[in-house]
C-alpha cells in the first residue's frame, strides 16, 4: 500500500478536467473524419505556395495603403457614432443613474443579445441590407461596438462614478446635472482609455470584415486570395500586421498615460 | 498667479487644438470614403425593418438539417481547443521569461506568435482553404492557428505571474530544470491554464461564424448559405441557434470554472 | 570539529552598482549554530544566497565540504544544493500542493530528473517526511493544501522541507521576520532543536539581537556588506550591538521588521 502524498480535491479536479478533455477529443477527432491524404496533399502544396508568396512586389503597395486608410476610417467613424450612442444609453442603463428601472432592464437585455451575436454576422446583415461598401461596414460595426462600449461604460459608472452621482443627488441636482456635472467629468479619462481599446479591436475587425464586403483593405485581400495572387497577398498581410502591431503599441501607451494621469 | 494663468491658457489651447483636429479628421473621413450621411441615417430604419420584417418569423421547418452543423461546430471547437492548447503550452514555457531556456528562443517565439495573432483569422482561413480545399480541414487548422496565437500569449503571461519565491525554494533543494517546472511552476499555473483553455473553447464557437464564410464548415456556413439564397427567415433560425450555442457554452464553462478554481 | 564551509573575499556587486557584500571571510565548522545579525539592507540575505548560488557572487571563493561552489558546474551545483537546506522569510511553499508534497520537495536533489518530475518518491522518504511533520506538530495538516495553513504553520513546513534534505548545513533567511512572537518561538525552537539533534550546521539571519543571543553558539554582525563582529554571544555587548545597528536601532528588538512596518 503506497502512501498517498497529494491534496485529494485539487488532484481530483485536475484529473477530471484532463479526462474530460481526452474523452471529448477522441470521438470528436474521429467524427470530423480528417483525412490523411487530404492533409498530405495540402502539405505538398506548401512549398509551391511559399515560392509564390516570396515574389515580393511593391506594385500594389499604394492601393493597399489607400484601402488601409479606408479601413481605418470605417473603424473611426463607427467608433465615433458608437461613442455618442453609448454615452446616451449608458446613463439610462447604469444602476446609479438610470431614470427608470424597467427601461433600464429592457435596454440591458437588448445589449446582451446584441453582444452575443458575432460581429461578422452583424456586418453580413448590414451588407445584405445596404449593399457592398464602407457604409455597410460602419453600420454593421455599430452594433458590436456600441454594445461593448455600453457594457464597459455602465460598469465604470456604477463602480467609480457612484460617489459624485450621490453627492449631486444629495444637493438636489437633476438627471442632466448628474450626468454632465457628475459622472462625465469624473469618468472622462477612463472612458477615453476604453474608447482607445475599443478602437484597436474595431480596426482589427474592420480588416477582416472587408473580406465579406464591408469595404477597406479586406476587399483587396479577398480578391488576391480568390485569384491566387500570393505576392501582393503577402504584402497585404504585412501591411495589416504592421498596422495592428503599431496600433497595439500606441493604444497601450495612451492607456498607460491616461492611467498615470488619473492617479 | 501669472504662471497658473498661463498653464490654464495653454490647457485651453491644447483642448481647442484637439477638438479642431478631431473635427478635421471626421470631415476628412467622411469626404474620403464618400460617406453619405443622409443615406446612412435613412439606411438605419431600413436596416431595422429588414431585421424585423424580412427575418421574422424564423422558419423552423429545417431544424433537423441544422443538427449536423451544430455538432460539427462543437467538434471543431473541442478538437481545435485541445490541439492548440497542447502546442501553445509548449510554446508558452519556451517563451515565458521565467521558464525560457534561452533568450534567443524566447524572442524568436514571441515574434512568431505575435505574427500568427496579428494576421486576421479570416486570412488564415482563406489561405488554408486554398491549401486543403473546401471542408473541415482548413477550418480546424484555422482555429488551431487562432488558438496558438491567443493561448501561447495568455499562458506565457500566466506563467510569468506565478509566485517566484516557491520556485526559488525548489531550486534551492537542488532540483533540475524539469523538476522545477513540474513541481513548482505547473501546479501554480494550473488555474490559469484551465481558465484560458475554457475561454478558448468559447472563442472557437464564436469563430465558427467566420469560418462558414470561407467554406470551412460549421454552423457559419448555414448562415452564408441561407443568406445567399435570400431565405432570411431561415437565417434567423440559424442565428438564433448560434446565439443559444454561445450562451450554453459560456454557461457550461462558467460552471466548470466555479467547480475547479 | 571539521570545517564545513569556507568563504574567502566574497564580494557581490549588483548591476545597478550597489555593493551588497564587500570582501567577506567566514569559516563555518560542522554543528555550529551561527546567527547573522545586522540591519536590513546590510547584505545578510545576499550572503546566504551566494552560498548556494541563488545569487551569483561577483568574486571570492566559496568552499563547501572541500568543493568549490563558486566554480561548480550545473550538475555539481545541484549536488551541493541538495546538501544545503534553506528556509525563507516568506516560507516559499508551492501553495497549490499538499503539505506533504512540499516537504518531499526536499528529496528532489537526490532523485533522477524524471523520477522527481513524476513525484516517484520512495516509501522510505514519505515515512521520514511524515515523521518530520509529526515532530513539528503538524500531524493533522499533512494532506492539507499549503495555502490553507497559517503563517507559523507554513514556516514549520518550510523547516521540514529543509530537514527532509538531510543537509549538512541549513541557511535560514529571516525565518521569523513575518511571524508573531509566539509562532516565532515555535519555529526557532524547531530549527534549533533539529539542528542540534542531527548535527546540522546552521546560518540564520536575524534582526533581533535577543533572539540571536538566545539560540546561537556564535554571532556574526554585518554592516554595509562587511563583517564587523564575529564572536560568541557573550561577547556581543550592548556596545557592539549599538555599533552594528547604528542609525537603525529600532530594528534591534524582537519583531523589528514588523514593528517598522506597523509604524511606517
Amino acid at each position: 500500500m503506497k502512501i498517498p502524498i497529494s491534496h485529494k480535491a485539487t488532484r481530483r479536479n485536475q484529473r477530471w478536467f484532463f479526462a474530460i478533455m481526452i474523452v471529448l477529443f477522441i470521438p470528436c477527432a474521429f467524427y470530423l473524419k480528417l483525412s490523411y491524404s487530404q492533409f498530405m496533399d495540402g502539405v505538398g502544396r506548401v512549398p509551391d505556395i511559399v515560392k509564390q508568396f516570396l515574389h515580393i512586389s511593391l506594385e500594389d503597395l499604394p492601393t493597399l495603403l489607400t484601402e488601409l486608410l479606408t479601413s481605418l476610417i470605417i473603424a473611426f467613424l463607427s467608433v465615433i457614432i458608437s461613442v455618442f450612442l453609448s454615452l446616451l444609453l449608458s446613463f439610462l442603463i447604469a444602476d446609479s443613474t438610470a431614470p427608470n428601472r424597467l427601461i433600464a432592464k429592457g435596454l440591458r437585455l437588448i445589449v446582451v443579445i446584441v453582444r452575443t451575436i458575432p460581429t461578422t454576422i452583424w456586418v453580413l446583415l448590414a451588407v445584405a441590407s445596404m449593399g457592398f461598401g464602407s457604409m455597410a461596414g460602419v453600420l454593421g460595426l455599430l452594433f458590436p461596438t456600441t454594445s461593448f462600449l455600453i457594457k464597459s461604460f455602465t460598469a465604470q459608472i456604477d463602480e467609480t462614478g457612484k460617489d459624485s452621482v450621490e453627492a449631486i443627488r444629495a444637493l438636489g441636482g437633476t438627471w442632466w446635472h448628474v450626468v454632465f456635472n457628475g459622472a462625465i467629468p469624473t469618468l472622462y479619462t477612463t472612458f477615453l482609455a476604453l474608447i482607445a481599446f475599443n478602437f484597436e479591436i474595431t480596426v482589427a475587425e474592420t480588416v477582416i470584415l472587408g473580406m465579406v464586403g464591408a469595404g477597406g483593405i479586406g476587399v483587396l485581400l479577398q480578391e488576391y486570395i480568390s485569384y491566387y495572387e500570393f505576392a501582393p497577398l503577402l504584402m497585404g498581410i504585412l501591411v495589416v500586421f504592421i498596422t495592428l502591431f503599431i496600433l497595439e503599441l500606441v493604444t497601450n501607451r495612451i492607456r498607460k498615460r491616461l492611467a498615470d494621469n488619473a492617479r | 498667479m501669472k504662471r497658473a494663468e498661463m498653464i490654464a491658457r495653454q490647457k485651453k489651447a491644447k483642448r481647442l487644438l484637439s477638438l479642431f483636429l478631431f473635427v478635421a479628421a471626421t470631415i476628412f473621413s467622411i469626404w474620403f470614403i464618400k460617406f453619405d450621411i443622409v443615406a446612412f441615417f435613412n439606411g438605419i430604419p431600413l436596416f431595422l425593418n429588414f431585421l424585423f420584417v424580412d427575418f421574422m418569423p424564423p422558419n423552423v421547418n429545417d431544424l433537423a438539417k441544422y443538427v449536423r452543423p451544430v455538432l460539427d461546430t462543437l467538434a471543431f471547437g473541442v478538437v481545435a481547443t485541445v490541439i492548440s492548447s497542447v502546442i501553445a503550452l509548449v510554446i508558452a514555457f519556451l517563451m515565458a521569461h521565467n521558464t525560457a531556456p534561452h533568450p534567443v528562443v524566447r524572442v524568436a517565439l514571441r515574434s512568431v506568435v505575435s505574427f500568427i495573432r496579428n494576421v486576421p483569422f479570416l486570412v488564415w482561413a482563406s489561405i488554408l482553404v486554398v491549401l486543403f480545399g473546401v471542408g473541415t480541414m482548413p477550418g480546424i487548422f484555422a482555429l488551431i492557428s487562432l488558438g496558438i496565437g491567443f493561448l501561447a500569449r495568455l499562458y506565457a503571461e500566466s506563467i510569468e505571474e506565478i509566485d517566484k519565491h516557491a520556485v526559488e525554494a525548489v531550486e534551492a533543494t537542488g532540483a533540475t530544470y524539469l523538476q522545477k517546472l513540474k513541481q513548482a511552476i505547473i501546479p501554480q499555473f494550473m488555474p490559469g491554464y484551465i481558465s484560458w483553455t475554457l475561454f478558448m473553447f468559447e472563442i472557437t464557437i464564436r469563430a465558427s461564424a467566420i469560418l462558414g464564410l470561407v467554406g470551412a464548415g460549421g454552423i457559419g456556413s448555414q448562415i452564408k448559405l441561407t443568406m445567399d439564397l435570400f431565405q432570411y427567415s431561415k437565417t434567423a433560425t440559424v442565428v438564433t441557434i448560434m446565439i443559444l450555442m454561445i450562451l450554453a457554452v459560456e454557461y457550461v464553462t462558467q460552471r466548470i470554472r466555479e467547480r475547479l478554481l | 570539529m571539521s570545517t564545513l564551509l569556507e568563504i574567502k573575499g566574497l564580494t557581490k556587486k549588483y548591476s545597478a552598482g550597489t555593493i551588497a557584500l564587500n570582501g567577506i571571510d567566514l569559516q563555518v565548522k560542522s554543528k555550529e549554530f551561527i546567527a547573522v545579525i545586522g540591519p536590513s539592507g546590510a547584505g545578510k540575505s545576499t550572503l546566504l544566497r551566494c552560498i548556494n548560488r541563488l545569487v551569483e557572487p561577483s568574486s571570492g571563493s566559496i568552499e563547501f565540504e572541500g568543493d568549490r561552489v563558486d566554480q561548480a558546474s550545473a550538475r555539481e551545483l545541484r549536488r551541493v544544493r541538495s546538501n544545503i537546506g534553506m528556509i525563507f522569510q516568506h516560507y516559499n511553499l508551492v501553495n497549490r500542493l499538499s503539505v506533504l508534497e512540499n516537504v518531499l520537495h526536499g528529496r528532489l536533489g537526490y532523485m533522477s530528473s524524471i523520477a522527481g518530475m513524476f513525484s516517484r518518491y520512495s516509501e522510505e522518504d514519505k515515512k521520514k517526511s511524515i515523521a518530520l511533520l509529526h515532530k513539528v506538530g503538524l500531524e493533522n495538516e499533512i494532506y492539507k493544501r499549503a495555502d490553507e495553513l497559517s503563517g507559523g504553520q507554513k514556516q514549520r513546513v518550510g523547516v521540514c522541507r529543509a530537514l527532509a534534505q538531510q543537509p549538512r548545513l541549513i541557511l535560514a533567511d529571516e525565518p521569523i521576520a513575518s511571524l508573531d512572537p509566539k509562532s516565532s518561538a515555535i519555529v526557532m525552537d524547531a530549527i534549533h532543536r533539529n539542528c542540534v539533534e542531527q548535527g546540522i550546521a546552521c546560518l540564520v539571519n536575524l534582526h533581533q539581537v535577543e533572539v540571536a543571543k538566545q539560540y546561537a553558539s556564535r554571532i556574526i554582525g554585518i554592516k554595509n556588506g562587511m563583517m564587523v563582529f564575529d564572536g560568541p554571544p557573550e561577547a556581543l555587548t550592548d556596545y557592539y550591538a549599538a555599533l552594528i545597528y547604528e542609525g537603525k536601532e529600532s530594528q534591534m528588538y524582537a519583531g523589528g521588521e514588523q514593528q517598522d512596518r506597523r509604524y511606517a
